[in-house]
């Protein structure tokens, strides 16, 4: 799992790419947490994303959180099939800003 | 024990360290010896032909300072003359004072009566002194013919019956050119013979010229060094044996001290490994320390090595003693997980008298986890007389975490459900419960459905899970076969607080079956990470329909294990179907 951070002034934008999995989630779930921390808007690019696992899941659940308590938002771009069959299947995909 | 065994050893084998130092020594200085003593011997008699030369030159300045240059040359130029004229005539046996023929040898001597006058006697006499005060055996003053190979005497400075008389020549063991030029003007260099009496000759050649500065002919030094060779050869004989002796000496004093510092501290390590190598496995952690017996007073490598060995030997006794406390955690473990896994095994229902007894349905179900224990369950009750209520759910993790969250998760569920209510409405309940419990952010999918066993209506809610094959025997489009079921769903349970879980319908007829399932089958993957997926899933079932649902549950989980035998089983997998027999 590779993730690219670009920081503007009052947003962040993640270019994720790999496998969300098991493996990787807990460095990603880190990450998540410190750019949730510090931005009201954050947006992810999930084109290079070609599988999440539950535990990929869980991170994005535990961002989109994060961002709702201080009433941000979290959009996602370049969502391909199989996340989008994710999103769909957990909820997630109506709580989100999807371009 | 250990040290008596090795001096056993140490008697009977041949040292090869010891050995090899002493073969070492001994050639190296046995060679250094006689290289020393070839170049004091060569050294010698450079030293004492350089001395002849030099007397040889002074002795020669000598006579020539008391004769009468000009009857010299004249002598030289007549024998030369005489020589030109009758060379041809005679042979060598003619020609030398030892010739057989006296009267031949008489008639060529008379041939040169003319040129031995009053010059020749005061030169032979000049010659003859200095051969008398001096080592020299003669001095004769010589021409070479080149062509024929001869050194002709002019003069000889020996007066002895067989001395050489002018004209007179000897063959063979003429030096050549080049040799005669090496002789002239080396330091050192002497024509070397070996005498045919067994003795050791050498002969200095010194050019004679005239006072034009022309060559015409050499004097000829003639030495007996059979003694100095002697000499040589005595002391070859006396010094060779004291070298030999004394090189052996040297060598055995230094082997045998490197035994003591060496090889002894090498056997007595060695020693200690093969006894430390003999102690039985399950002893090594108690046993005393072999290395820490050996005191060996070796060079500061060998120290090492020997407290090396020492610390080897204690970290071995401290890595098993790790083992040995790991091996100890984890039978606990294991055992710990074995009664872990008998109790979520029992958590999962029995196809009880009640269930079976009914005629209006046939169901089977299996989990299998990935690891001991798993995430995945799946239940079936009589929530009343009318209704049966199943479900399959899927923890979002593996092993024993997920196994205590799903032994919670399946409680509430069935608890919720038996108090009465839709599924939609036991998924909501329990999904506000689980939220405030799911303290390592853990979250459900699920799908629930409450079968009207009269009817067949089938009240249906699925948490965010897996939707369900659905195969119908008749009535319409779907009797082709097993198809995947796709209605509204919630988001699991656990996942995120507020959201609804809508619920629908299917209406199950007479011979339907519906196959419920977790990612474990559709997502089973073999080595080249193709996934099981679900064209796989329908095609198997369909493959399977004429069996009953337990044969079709256990196709489907034989197909997925031998799709992934070369890979270790990656999720949970949980298998369930049901088959309405009508009301």
């Amino acid at each position: 799992m590779e993730t690219q951070i670009i920081e503007h002034d009052d947003s962040v934008e993640l270019i994720l790419k790999g496998h969300l999995d098991t493996k990787t989630a807990k460095e990603t779930e880190g990450i998540f947490h410190e750019m949730g921390e510090k931005y009201d808007n954050v947006t992810l690019d999930m084109g290079g994303v070609s599988y999440i696992s539950s535990a990929g899941i869980r991170a994005l659940r535990d961002l989109y959180m994060t961002l709702y308590n201080k009433k941000g938002t979290l959009s996602m771009v370049n969502v391909g099939d199989v996340v989008m069959n994710v999103l769909e299947m957990t909820g997630l995909k109506g709580l989100l800003k999807l371009n | 024990m250990a040290k008596k065994v090795d001096r056993e050893k140490h008697k009977k084998k041949p040292h090869g360290l010891e050995r090899m130092i002493f073969l070492g020594i001994f050639i190296f200085a046995t060679l250094l010896t006689y290289i020393c003593l070839l170049a004091g011997i060569s050294q010698y008699l450079v030293h004492t032909f350089d001395m002849l030369k030099n007397e040889a030159s002074h002795e020669l300045a000598l006579v020539l300072a008391n004769v009468d240059l000009q009857d010299m040359e004249e002598l030289f130029a007549e024998t030369k003359a005489i020589y030109e004229a009758v060379a041809d005539d005679y042979d060598i046996e003619d020609a030398y004072p030892g010739g057989a023929d006296k009267e031949k040898v008489r008639e060529y001597s008379n041939l040169y009566s003319e040129v031995m006058d009053d010059g020749y006697s005061k030169l032979k006499i000049e010659l003859y002194d200095c051969r008398e005060a001096t080592e020299m055996e003669d001095i004769a003053f010589t021409f070479f013919d080149e062509k024929r190979n001869r050194l002709v005497c002019v003069v000889d400075g020996d007066i002895a019956a067989n001395c050489y008389t002018p004209g007179q020549w000897r063959e063979g063991n003429i030096p050549t050119a080049k040799r005669l030029k090496e002789i002239v003007e080396s330091e050192f260099a002497l024509d070397i013979e070996r005498g045919s009496f067994g003795g050791w000759s050498v002969t200095d050649y010194i050019p004679i010229y005239d006072r034009g500065g022309e060559l015409i002919g050499y004097a000829s030094v003639f030495w007996d060094i059979t003694d100095v060779m002697h000499r040589i050869r005595r002391f070859i004989f006396i010094a060779l044996p004291i070298i030999i002796l004394l090189v052996t000496l040297f060598a055995g004093v230094i082997s045998r001290g490197l035994r003591k510092r060496l090889v002894s501290p090498v056997l007595a390590i060695s020693g200690a490994a093969r006894e430390y190598a003999a102690i039985e496995a399950d002893e090594l952690e108690t046993a005393d320390s072999v290395f820490d017996k050996i005191d060996i007073e070796g060079p500061v490598e060998l120290n090492e090595l020997l407290a090396a060995m020492k610390s080897m030997e204690e970290s071995v006794a401290n890595d098993l003693r790790q083992i040995r406390t790991i091996t100890t955690v984890r039978e606990r473990v294991e055992t710990e997980l074995a009664v872990a896994r008998n109790i979520q095994m029992s958590l999962l229902p029995d196809i009880t008298d009640e269930i079976s007894a009914a005629k209006e349905f046939d169901l089977f179900g299996l989990m299998t986890p990935a690891h001991e224990v798993g995430g995945d369950f799946y239940d079936f009750f009589m929530a009343d007389d009318g209704h049966l209520v199943f479900l399959v759910a899927d923890v979002s993790d593996k092993g024993a975490g997920a196994a205590m969250f799903m032994a919670v998760s399946r409680s509430m569920i069935r608890m919720r459900a038996l108090t009465g209510g839709s599924p939609s409405e036991v998924f909501s309940d329990v999904d506000k419960l689980l939220s405030e419990f799911s303290g390592q952010k853990m979250f459900v999918t699920a799908w629930m459905g409450m079968l009207d066993l009269e009817t067949g209506r089938l009240a249906v809610c699925n948490a965010g899970h897996e939707y369900p094959a659905l195969y119908r025997k008749t009535g319409g489009k779907d009797t082709d076969g097993f198809f995947i079921r796709k209605q509204e769903h919630g988001s699991p349970l656990a996942f995120l607080p507020g959201l609804p879980f809508p619920e629908c319908e299917i209406t199950l007829n007479k011979g339907d079956r519906l196959f419920l399932f977790t990612d474990g089958v559709t997502e089973a993957h073999n080595a080249y990470d193709e996934l099981f997926g679900t064209d796989r899933l329908l095609e198997v079932l369909n493959d399977n329909k004429d069996c009953d649902v337990r044969s079709q549950a256990l196709a489907l989980k034989d197909a997925v294990d031998e799709f992934a035998s070369d890979t270790d089983q990656f999720d949970d997998i949980t298998i369930f179907g049901l088959e309405y027999n009508g009301g």
